[in-house]
């Protein structure tokens, strides 16, 4: 067997092998990086320059119109799988090859071609990395051509930078857990923390209650266009509608099963259940009162949101924001866990991270503590930049 | 072992074999069809023969109405159009062959929708689920092809799919949050503390807020519509096509927001970036550049603008 043909195990090379595969031309235009063009112009492959862990990736196979062929052979690492065909009218597929016999080929057509769509199993542990794909060309005539086109993969990396050991509460200063995180490698990622005290998630956070009211009016179809009025001067709530709209829901709030229903959603805080669970008839006038006053105030708030979740270029902070708790020893360990992923919904493994919180309070000594995480920085010196022209092999 | 993954196009072309069926026994020479992608719609041409000899044979042409499909045109062989000859009569689009004018070719054009499945088995559409960005822009890859060209230059001596749309999302609010100034964030801190106070049944907390909050609107007038205006106009097409390119095959088209709710502040923006397919040309491969550097300096000085007036 031709070695080019040799069943490829590895899905990682090797570092002296990756410089090896390097040696493909010098990048002049962009084009170049992608389309790759053997010298006899025999086969030509088309495959996009980056795609995440998992992603789809077309790999397109260009034949040369003239040109009869028996089969075209494509070998995909054992990381790689085959999703889908495009423009093979006959093949043969064993575990980790494909062999083309036909595709479809006219004089109308002005490129002979077909496709594979293929993607990678799992995420790797490399930042980027680039599976050989192996295509062997057989000629009618009996000559053949061997062909490597590179499926380039990269994925996000997350790490701690700085989370302190320990965090004390004290009488006078708020407490907050300030977290220092670095980003790695490519792609956007969303951010989700959680915090348990000997496996009960203390932590919280995401939606304000305000933000669950009024998704909660979206869900019950309170909140439509009526509700917000376009106008040259922005967007203006239409008062009326509102007040129809929190008629309504103290209507609803009065029928037990809603309740119940509202209770049992686990998308809800701690804070909102709370705050649904107390809500009399004084409550919600108070809370009307504020809300009505201040609606230019959740427009505002959205915009703070914005800032609290815009970590990073790369990073976006799905939910956690604080953890709610009772503190009732002086030593408690709170177990961090910091969880990501990329925007094909890949997770990777969690940050871990145990922080200890020492209660010196002596005067104001509440057992409920709500203590913020506070991100305060995410280094992105380690993100990549245009991909696309990155040479895969210098990285490692 | 044989690898059949795509649906079957066949389901797809179903109706238009219907349609060509139909139209067998005048013995049509060309046969185009154009698919318009976005609108869902597709177009189908047949040049037709009714020579004399057919005429005394069959006195009507009868077409069961298939799929919502109209006829939307008719030309003799020097192009002139003939209008009103077809009518609707019991599900079924009728033509009288005495009303014909002299001519043997004519040309006929039908018109319906296609549904989103067949259009899926159609093209195969992949653009970049994750952005590649330099210091100044970010760039994503946009591929789209025809999936089984054989089935289609099977039936159609001409074919073309229009405005094929490879459809990208831009997080647009990422870029906001970058930008909101910090005046801003003081402010919203105010609110948040007035609203949280407005939870509790502590007067005085509920007093002090409130007093911050007054004094703050004292220092400073800032008017969130307007800002959220600002906001609304820097994801507006028309402005965000200052910031936006595509390659030579691809074309950009609407820009929606798929996010309503979020309507105060998109969450993404959808931009359409369309292509054309023919059998000759029947893969567009290439890039979308949004310059977010330049897009990002936008967003502060209009930001900056709303506070200085104040």
């Amino acid at each position: 067997m031709h070695t080019l043909l040799s069943k490829n195990n590895h899905c990682i090379q090797n570092p002296a092998k990756i410089t090896e595969i390097n040696n493909y031309k010098k990048i002049d235009k962009l084009s170049d990086l992608y389309s790759n063009v053997l010298q006899q112009s025999k086969i030509e492959t088309n495959i996009p320059p980056w795609a995440l862990p998992r992603e789809d990736i077309t790999l397109y196979i260009k034949l040369e119109k003239t040109m009869d062929f028996s089969k075209v052979v494509v070998i995909l690492p054992d990381c790689m799988e085959l999703k889908d065909m495009i423009n093979v009218i006959d093949s043969n597929r064993s575990e980790d090859n494909v062999e083309v016999l036909k595709i479809w080929r006219s004089p109308s057509m002005g490129t002979d071609y077909f496709g594979l769509v293929i993607a990678s199993k799992e995420p790797f542990q490399e930042l980027a990395t680039q599976p050989e794909i192996k295509i062997k060309l057989i000629e009618k005539n009996g000559y053949e051509h061997d062909h490597i086109a590179y499926a380039r993969i990269f994925r996000p990396l997350l790490e701690i930078d700085q989370i302190p050991d320990e965090i004390s509460l004290n009488d006078i200063d708020e407490t907050v857990i300030p977290i220092h995180l670095k980003f790695k490698g490519f792609g956007d990622i969303a951010v989700k923390i959680e915090a348990d005290i000997a496996g009960n998630l203390v932590s919280e956070g995401g939606l304000s209650v305000i933000d669950r009211v009024f998704q909660g009016f979206l869900r019950e179809g309170l909140v439509d266009e009526e509700f917000k009025e376009q106008t040259d001067n922005g967007v203006k709530i239409n008062k009326q509608a509102f007040n129809n709209m929190m008629d309504e829901l103290k209507q609803k709030l009065k029928d037990k099963k809603y309740v119940d229903e509202l209770l049992n959603d686990k998308e809800l805080t701690q804070d909102t259940i709370d705050w649904l669970k107390s809500f009399n008839e004084s409550e919600q006038e108070k809370f009307m009162n504020v809300v009505h006053g201040t609606f230019e105030g959740y427009l505002i708030k959205k915009l703070t949101d914005l800032v609290a979740r815009s970590l990073g270029s790369n990073v976006h902070l799905d939910s956690g924001t604080k953890i709610s708790t009772e503190i009732k020893t002086a030593f408690t360990d709170l177990n961090l866990k910091i969880r990501y992923r990329d925007l094909m919904g890949n997770e990777y493994p969690p940050l871990e991270k145990m922080v200890k919180i020492v209660d010196k309070r002596k005067e104001d000594i509440r057992v409920r503590v709500t203590i913020p995480f506070e991100i305060e920085k995410v280094d992105e010196s380690g993100a990549y930049k245009n991909v696309q022209e990155m040479k895969i092999g210098s990285l490692v | 072992m044989d690898l059949s993954f795509s649906a079957s196009p066949e389901s797809v072309l179903g109706w238009f074999e219907k349609i060509q069926g139909y139209f067998k026994d005048f013995r049509p020479e060309t046969r185009t069809m154009t698919i318009n992608y976005s609108r869902k719609t597709s177009t189908i041409g047949l040049a037709l023969k009714i020579d004399e000899g057919f005429r005394k044979n069959h006195n009507k042409i009868k077409i069961p109405v298939y799929k919502g499909f109209r006829i939307s045109r008719m030309q003799d062989a020097v192009f002139h159009e003939i209008k009103n000859l077809w009518f609707l009569d019991n599900n079924e689009w009728v033509l009288d062959t005495k009303t014909l004018p002299p001519s043997d070719g004519f040309f006929i054009e039908l018109e319906g929708n296609v549904e989103d499945g067949s259009l899926r088995d159609l093209v195969h559409i992949k653009p970049a689920t994750n952005r590649d960005s330099t210091e100044d822009y970010d760039r994503y890859w946009l591929d789209s092809c025809i999936k089984n060209p054989r089935l289609l230059e099977a039936v159609w001596t001409e074919l073309q799919i229009d405005e094929v749309d490879v459809g990208v999302l831009i997080d647009v609010d990422k870029l906001f949050g970058l930008k909101v100034p910090q005046e801003i964030k003081d402010k919203t801190e105010t609110i948040q503390n007035y609203l949280k106070a407005g939870k509790t049944m502590d007067r005085q907390l509920m007093f002090n807020t409130a007093r911050e909050y007054r004094k703050q609107e004292r220092e400073s007038h800032f008017n969130p519509n307007e800002f959220l205006q600002v906001i609304q106009r820097l994801t507006a097409r028309t402005t965000l096509l200052d910031y936006l390119s595509v390659e030579n095959r691809y074309s950009i088209g609407d820009i929606e927001h798929p996010t309503k709710y979020e309507g105060i502040i998109p969450r993404d923006v959808k931009v359409q970036t369309l292509t054309t397919l023919t059998l000759h040309d029947p893969q567009s491969i290439g890039f979308l550049t949004f310059k977010r550097q330049a897009y990002l300096d936008k967003i502060k000085s209009e930001f900056d603008t709303v506070i200085k007036k104040e």
